[in-house]
């Protein structure tokens, strides 16, 4: 049996959107939900397009799952919420709009919207994005799934802005992004004839205790483990993909010096600069580039929070 | 623990709920309807259908503190790890399920986020000197259990020794007036499977496991209280606002097949029960759906009487229950419930008295806004 994850769908967005959720809808009954809903519209859209390239729309529901990552999800909501609930004079909070306040109403929407009925998690945190994707590989390593839809998003407002600095990440008012992977269990995939875009070969994350934010020998460590875990023998190069983040390429740049099989750096088509959502949208958009692989090395991606966490995620494309 | 197992030991929990604080707490607290429900007062409720909730008692740290979140969370944890004799964290991982957002406490423009959803993962890891994956989860009322069964995966997979699953969760004002909005909050409190219901009581709390690949538990000496079993999680829902009774089968029949458990080794399940018309309804349904004839013959327990709704945590709280029962080989009586529900006559609700358990598996059920659904087998130790 073939035991190996492969990417068949890959989609992304990113733009400097204006923020979908002004205060000054509060009072406005009528345009206030779909205000509030446009983030969560605005990803499902997205995800539809790597499900449909993927060419999932007959999956069994059942034996689909969803695995995303987030670090300001709908908090926008609550902003909403608190928002009205400090406003003067009569005050009226939509019922609607309290279904969608949990990061994983996003996930739940999309399940609904592409008739995915298996396991849904969605993890909160600064890399959240490239742990949903590990996540989502390790559902089809133990069998639970044949087909993963996993990835990243996040559309933060003025105060999740707040939140990105807080965690020292890049952040640019009103930005939004997101990026969907589909992943499946080789044998799957090789059944209904699905070209693969690439496969993931290893992954690991960690929060190391005596490391501060941006620790090179941490993140060389995480590297390490993930190329272990993948099963690449002693020696075996793999490359870096660069995703932009000047902090994390500076990290990642002294971590190389100490791995003796980190290779060169690879440029993917498209770059997004939260640590949430970036590394998922370069991973997408490079596995959706078939002239992307320099060299046919793994290449390794990473992303590092401020709250500490290191993740590293190998793969290779055909 | 008796033999080497791929499914995960739970060596250790914690608790700090409206019945007190510790493990021995939570479970007198849900056989004897002690708890502790009292008006809010850390910010005005006086517009919503009731203002009772459920609190813990936490000196030094009051309900509105920024902080609570993050105490609550550690009380639990270090229960569990000292529980488990886990000294080493070096190497553990840490999943922590909460709805918090944090969005109404402010102090986000300082550049010192607040513990929430995005940010507690991270501080508690620091705090605790925890180091391997940190991470929190999302996935509403569900993400306590959500949390374990993630843990599971982790564990299953041979990518971590030991597992830390956090549910944890505080009475903000968003979550309650958003609850109210729903018109799910009830002045007379939770009461599952009664004809009368009216919806939840929210509280606060905070629940932690401590899950163990089985041989490494064995190997440094640790004792169980329980074994996962199985889990199963499912997302299937026509409506956010909505949930699903096939979603509630699905996960329950993953949460068996995983576990290579037949449906006659369920000796006890631990339901959601949330004490809504529509929730209560569709998990009946799903229950019967999965054990058909059988199903009069398990006893069906609500902890909510008793914990109220612990969003976050109570997925994590009601599954330390689960374990507690399998263990005693006794269910808690359901509280509350004056006059079953006429379509659920012939089921067993350990209603007002405990009941005795036969040999054999707890299930328990946590669903959220969504359409999520967690299933989460427990066996004890030595089956």
């Amino acid at each position: 049996m073939d035991a190996s994850v492969v990417v068949t769908g890959a989609a992304w967005d990113r733009s400097d959107a204006a923020w979908p959720c002004p205060t000054e809808l509060h009072d406005d009954p009528d345009v206030v939900c779909s205000a509030l809903m446009r983030s969560v519209v605005w990803a499902t859209r997205t995800a539809r397009r790597a499900w449909l390239q993927s060419g999932q729309g007959d999956a069994d529901p059942a034996r689909a799952g969803c695995t995303l990552g987030t670090l300001y999800g709908n908090d926008y909501i609550s902003e909403y919420v608190s928002g009205v609930l400090a406003a003067r004079g009569p005050r009226w909070l939509n019922p609607e709009a309290f279904g969608f306040a949990a990061p994983h109403a996003t996930t739940a929407a999309i399940c609904i919207e592409l008739g995915i009925g298996g396991s849904a998690l969605t993890l909160v945190g600064p890399t959240s994005g490239l742990a949903a994707v590990a996540g989502a590989a390790r559902a089809l390593v133990l069998g639970h799934h044949d087909v993963m839809l996993c990835g990243a998003y996040d559309w933060p407002s003025a105060l999740g802005g707040q939140l990105y600095r807080a965690l020292e990440a890049p952040f640019t008012p009103g930005h939004r992004g997101a990026a969907f992977l589909v992943l499946e269990a080789g044998g799957h995939a090789a059944e209904r004839g699905a070209r693969p875009l690439g496969r993931i070969l290893g992954w690991a994350a960690r929060t190391p205790v005596r490391a501060g934010h941006g620790d090179p020998t941490a993140l060389g460590h995480t590297m390490r483990e993930a190329a272990r875990r993948a099963g690449l023998g002693e020696g075996v190069a793999w490359n870096l993909l660069d995703v932009r983040d000047d902090r994390l390429r500076l990290v990642e740049e002294e971590a190389r010096r100490a791995v003796p099989t980190a290779g060169g750096w690879v440029a993917p088509p498209e770059r997004d600069p939260s640590t949430v959502v970036g590394p998922v949208l370069s991973l997408a958009s490079a596995l959706a580039s078939a002239s992307h692989p320099p060299s046919g090395r793994p290449t390794m991606v990473s992303a590092l929070g401020a709250t500490g966490p290191y993740s590293s995620l190998l793969y290779q494309q055909p | 623990v008796s033999t080497p197992s791929p499914m995960p030991v739970i060596t250790g929990m914690g608790a700090i709920a409206p019945t007190g604080c510790g493990i021995d707490e939570l479970w007198q607290g849900v056989m004897r309807n002690r708890t502790t429900f009292a008006p809010i007062v850390h910010f005005d409720a006086s517009r919503a259908s009731t203002d009772v909730a459920g609190f813990v008692t936490l000196p030094g740290c009051d309900a509105g503190s920024p902080e609570r979140l993050l105490e609550l969370a550690l009380v639990a944890i270090r229960q569990a790890t000292a529980a488990a004799g886990l000294d080493d964290l070096s190497d553990a991982v840490l999943l922590v399920g909460t709805t918090d957002a944090g969005a109404e406490l402010g102090g986000w423009e300082s550049g010192a986020p607040p513990p929430c959803n995005a940010t507690i993962a991270g501080m508690l890891a620091r705090r605790m000197g925890i180091g391997g994956l940190a991470t929190g989860l999302g996935n509403a009322s569900a993400s306590g259990a959500a949390a374990i069964a993630l843990a599971g995966d982790l564990v299953e997979a041979g990518e971590a020794r030991a597992v830390i699953a956090c549910g944890a969760d505080t009475i903000t004002r968003t979550a309650y007036y958003g609850l109210h909005s729903l018109r799910v909050l009830s002045p007379e409190g939770s009461r599952p499977f009664d004809a009368r219901r009216m919806g939840i009581r929210i509280s606060e709390g905070a629940g932690a496991m401590v899950l163990e690949e089985s041989s490494s538990a064995l190997a440094r000496g640790a004792g169980s209280t329980c074994r996962l079993a199985g889990w199963g999680v499912s997302n299937r829902a026509s409506h956010l606002l909505r949930s699903s009774s096939r979603g509630i089968a699905e996960a329950m029949l993953r949460a068996l097949d995983r576990g290579g458990l037949a449906r006659d080794d369920v000796a006890y399940v631990n339901a959601h029960g949330a004490g809504t018309m529509q929730g209560d309804a569709e998990e009946i349904e799903a229950l019967r759906d999965v054990f058909g004839p059988a199903l009069p013959a398990i006893p069906i327990n609500s902890s909510k009487p008793v914990l109220g709704h612990c969003q976050g945590a109570a997925g994590m709280l009601e599954t330390i229950v689960t374990a507690l029962a399998v263990a005693h080989r006794v269910s808690p009586p359901t509280y509350g419930l004056d006059a079953v529900d006429p379509r659920w006559a012939d089921l067993d609700f350990a209603r007002g008295s405990p009941a005795a358990l036969r040999p054999g598996i707890g299930i328990s059920l946590s669903s959220g806004l969504g359409g999520i659904n967690v299933a989460l087998a427990l066996a004890p130790p030595g089956t």
